[in-house]
C-alpha cells in the first residue's frame, strides 16, 4: 500500500504568555516529533488519554492548527505550509468528523443547507437544484431520509446528528476522513450503528481513516493499525492483531488492562498506574512515561528512548527493547 | 409471580442474616411539566437497595437514571413533578420530609458524587474549605483545628498525595482525577449510609477511571454503607455492582444479580445492549445494533416502551404494559415475550 499521508517530525507547541508584555517563554509540547505514514485504504487508530496530543494531531493535519515544525506530505507533496486557496483546495481531500454532534452543527441552518454549503463553496455542484439532489443522495448514504434535509438540527437525536456530521464530511468526496472521538458521545446502542456505518462507508467509498479515540474496544473493531500516544509522542505503533496480542510498551499494557469488561468472565490482573499524566509544559526527562512506569529502570530517567521497529511493522519507544541508538 | 412492589419492607425484617433494605422505591412516578401538560418519565418504579450492597442503575441518556438519583436527594429540576409513590430511607418516606429535614439528611446520611468534578466544585474556595463545610453543617461541635485534621485525613484516605498542601489549593490547580477524589472525600466525610454516584468515572481517562473504581471498592469495604451507582457503562457495572437494574425510557426492564444480567440476560433490550458493546475479546465482525433510537418523553408508547425497536414485538406489546415478573429468584424482567407470557 502506498502512503497517502506522510508525517515527518511533526511538532506543535503552544506558547504560554507569562504577563501582558512578556515574551512567550514556556511551551506546551502538544506534539513532539511525530513520524507516521497513513496508508491508502487503511484505518489507523490513534489512542491516548487527555493531553496525549491525539486531537492536536488530527487538527494539525486538517490545518485547523498551524504546525510548529516538521512536514505533512499528502500524495508526496508537502502541504504543511500551504496558504489561502491552495490550503482550501487541500481540505476537499481531508475532512474531519467531530466528537460532539450537538455542538458541531449550526442550529440556525437546515440540514440541507449545512450539507449543501461546502459543495457550493468548492463548486462541486452547479446550482441549487443539483445541490438538492446531491444532499438527498448524501443523506441516503448515511442512512437518513432525503426529506430530512428541510429539518433543523434540534429535531434530530444524537445518533442522527452524528450521521449528518458524517454526511457533511463526505460531501466533498474526500480521500481521508479524520474522526476525532466520533462515537464517544453516543449511547451504546447508537454507537454500534455508527461504527458499522463507518466500516460500510469505507468499503463503498474507498476511504482512509485516521480514527482518534480513547476507547480501546472501539479500536479493535475499526482499525488496521493502532498507534498509542503519550505526552505528544508515539510510544507504540503496530498492526491491530499484533498490537493487542503483544502489547510491548508498559503504557499500552496498562491502558488495555484498565478497560472494564462487560462480562462476568474472570479478567486478567489489572495494572493500576501510580499518579497522573504529567504536565506537557515540562515533560519528564528521559522517557516521558518513567514517572508512572511499573518497569522503570535507571536509564529511563535520563535517556530518552527512540521509536524503533522491533518486529516487522511493530514500533515501540521503550528501553526494555534496547536503548534505541 | 407478578410483583408490583418489593415484598419485604424495612420494618418487618427480623432475620439478622438478611441485610435490611436501606432505600426502597415504592411505585414511584414522576414527569416533566411542559406548558399545561405533564409528560410521564419515570413510571411505577419499585426496587430496594440492601444495606452494604452496591446497586447499579444502567441506561442510556434520557432513560431517567439521573432523575432517579436526584429524586432521592430531592434535588429535581423545577419543571419536574412527582406524581406518586414513596421513597423510603430507613423506613421513612423522603417525599414527606420538609426541606429543613432534607438538609440534615443530605451530606450526612445520603451523599452524592456527580459526573463533572469541575463544575461541582466551587472555584473560589479552597478544596479544604469545601470539605470542611460538610463538617461545619453536620458536626457543628467540631473546632477549626479538628476540622482541618479530619479534612487532611479524608484527602489522604482517597489517595491524594501531600494532602496538607492540596487542602489549601483551588479546584483549577487539581487534575480531573484529583477533583473526583475530592468530590468523593466530600461525599464520604460524614460516613453516609448511602452514597449516590452518578457517572462518577465517565469524565475520567481510562487509567484514572481504574484508580477511582479501586478507591470506591475500598471505601465500600471500610464504611459498610450502600452505594447506588448510576452509569451507562456496563463494564463498570460488571466490575463493581452486586445487583443491577436496566432502565429504558423511565421504566425498569430487568433486574438481577451481575450473573443474571451478564450471563442470562432476559429482556430483548438488555440482550441488544450487551451485544452492541465492542469488546476486547471475541470476534471482530459486524457489531450488533438495536434498530432505531431511544424515544423522547413525548413519544412514549402506552404499552412496552421498547416495543417499537423490539424484534419480538406482538401487537399487544404497544398497548399493554408488561409487569415486572420474577423468572428466577432475584431475577425479574418486564417483557411479554420473555417474562410473563401474553396479557390476559
Amino acid at each position: 500500500m502506498t502512503a497517502l499521508l506522510e508525517i515527518r517530525g511533526l511538532k506543535k507547541y503552544y506558547g504560554l504568555k507569562k504577563g501582558l508584555f512578556q515574551k512567550e517563554s514556556r511551551y506546551v509540547h502538544a506534539l513532539d516529533g511525530i513520524d507516521v505514514d497513513l496508508l491508502e485504504g487503511e484505518t489507523l487508530s490513534v489512542v491516548g488519554e487527555s493531553g496525549s496530543g491525539k486531537s492536536t494531531l488530527g487538527r494539525t493535519i486538517v490545518r485547523l492548527e498551524e504546525p510548529s515544525g516538521g512536514e505533512i506530505r499528502y500524495q508526496g507533496r508537502d502541504v504543511s505550509s500551504l496558504r489561502g486557496a491552495a490550503a482550501q483546495a487541500l481540505r476537499q481531500h481531508i475532512q474531519m468528523v467531530f466528537q460532539d454532534p450537538y455542538a458541531s452543527l449550526n442550529p440556525r441552518l437546515t440540514v440541507g443547507h449545512a450539507l449543501a454549503e461546502p459543495m457550493l463553496v468548492h463548486r462541486k455542484v452547479a446550482g441549487r437544484k443539483a445541490a438538492r439532489e446531491a444532499v438527498g443522495e448524501l443523506l441516503g448514504r448515511v442512512g437518513l431520509r432525503p426529506e430530512m434535509a428541510s429539518s433543523y438540527p434540534f429535531a434530530f437525536s444524537g445518533g442522527q446528528r452524528q450521521r449528518i456530521g458524517i454526511a457533511r464530511a463526505l460531501s466533498l468526496k474526500p480521500k481521508i476522513l479524520i474522526c476525532d472521538e466520533a462515537v464517544s458521545a453516543l449511547d451504546v446502542s447508537v454507537q454500534s450503528q455508527i461504527l458499522n456505518l463507518f466500516n460500510q462507508l469505507k468499503k463503498e467509498l474507498d476511504l482512509t481513516y485516521l480514527f482518534i479515540t480513547h476507547d480501546l474496544s472501539v479500536v479493535r473493531y475499526v482499525s488496521d493499525r493502532v498507534m498509542v500516544m503519550y505526552l505528544g509522542q508515539v510510544v507504540e505503533l503496530a498492526p491491530r492483531d499484533a498490537f493487542f496480542a503483544r502489547r510491548l510498551h508498559p503504557y499500552t499494557r496498562a491502558l488495555i488492562s484498565a478497560a472494564p469488561a462487560a462480562s462476568t468472565a474472570p479478567r486478567e490482573a489489572r495494572i493500576i498506574l501510580q499518579g497522573e499524566i504529567p504536565d506537557a509544559i515540562d515533560p519528564p526527562s528521559g522517557c516521558r512515561f518513567h514517572t508512572r512506569c511499573p518497569n522503570v529502570m535507571d536509564a529511563c530517567r535520563h535517556e530518552e528512548p527512540q521509536l524503533r521497529e522491533i518486529e516487522p511493522g511493530h514500533h515501540v519507544r521503550c528501553h526494555l527493547y534496547g536503548n534505541g541508538r | 409471580m407478578t410483583i408490583d412492589a418489593p415484598q419485604v419492607s424495612a420494618a418487618n425484617v427480623t432475620d439478622r442474616n438478611v441485610p435490611r433494605n436501606l432505600l426502597e422505591f415504592r411505585r414511584y412516578r414522576m414527569g416533566f411539566r411542559e406548558d399545561e401538560h405533564v409528560h410521564d418519565l419515570i413510571d411505577d418504579l419499585s426496587f430496594a437497595v440492601r444495606e452494604g450492597s452496591v446497586f447499579g442503575v444502567v441506561g442510556e441518556s434520557g432513560c431517567g437514571k439521573s432523575m432517579t438519583a436526584l429524586s432521592v436527594m430531592r434535588l429535581l429540576p423545577s419543571a419536574a413533578v412527582v406524581q406518586g409513590g414513596e421513597i423510603l430511607f430507613n423506613g421513612e418516606n423522603l417525599l414527606a420530609k420538609t426541606e429543613g429535614e432534607m438538609e440534615k439528611i443530605r451530606g450526612r446520611d445520603i451523599a452524592m458524587v456527580f459526573q463533572e468534578p469541575m463544575t461541582s466544585l466551587n472555584p473560589v474556595h479552597t478544596v479544604g474549605r469545601q470539605i470542611g463545610e460538610v463538617f461545619r453543617i453536620h458536626r457543628p461541635a467540631m473546632g477549626a483545628e479538628e476540622r482541618r485534621s479530619a479534612t487532611v485525613a479524608l484527602l489522604r484516605g482517597v489517595g491524594i498525595a501531600n494532602p496538607e498542601q492540596r487542602c489549601d489549593q483551588y479546584s483549577h490547580q487539581l487534575s480531573g482525577g484529583m477533583r473526583q477524589r475530592v468530590m468523593i472525600a466530600m461525599a464520604v466525610a460524614c460516613s453516609p449510609q448511602l452514597l449516590l454516584a452518578d457517572e462518577p468515572t465517565t469524565a475520567l481517562d481510562g487509567t484514572i477511571q481504574a484508580q477511582v473504581l479501586v478507591l470506591m471498592q475500598e471505601l465500600k469495604l471500610q464504611t459498610r454503607g450502600s452505594i447506588m451507582l448510576i452509569t451507562h457503562n456496563l463494564g463498570v457495572v460488571a466490575e463493581t455492582c452486586d445487583e443491577v437494574v436496566i432502565m429504558y425510557a423511565g421504566r425498569f426492564v430487568e433486574r438481577g444479580t451481575i450473573g443474571h444480567i451478564f450471563d442470562q440476560p432476559a429482556h430483548p433490550y438488555t440482550r441488544g445492549l450487551l451485544a452492541s458493546i465492542p469488546s476486547l475479546a471475541g470476534n471482530v465482525g459486524e457489531l450488533y445494533s438495536i434498530p432505531g433510537s431511544v424515544p423522547s418523553v413525548e413519544n412514549f408508547e402506552p404499552g412496552c416502551r421498547f416495543a417499537p425497536r423490539c424484534a419480538h414485538r406482538r401487537e399487544y406489546c404497544s398497548r399493554e404494559v408488561p409487569p415486572m415478573t420474577e423468572i428466577a429468584p432475584g431475577h425479574a424482567v418486564a417483557c411479554w415475550f420473555t417474562g410473563s407470557g401474553r396479557p390476559a
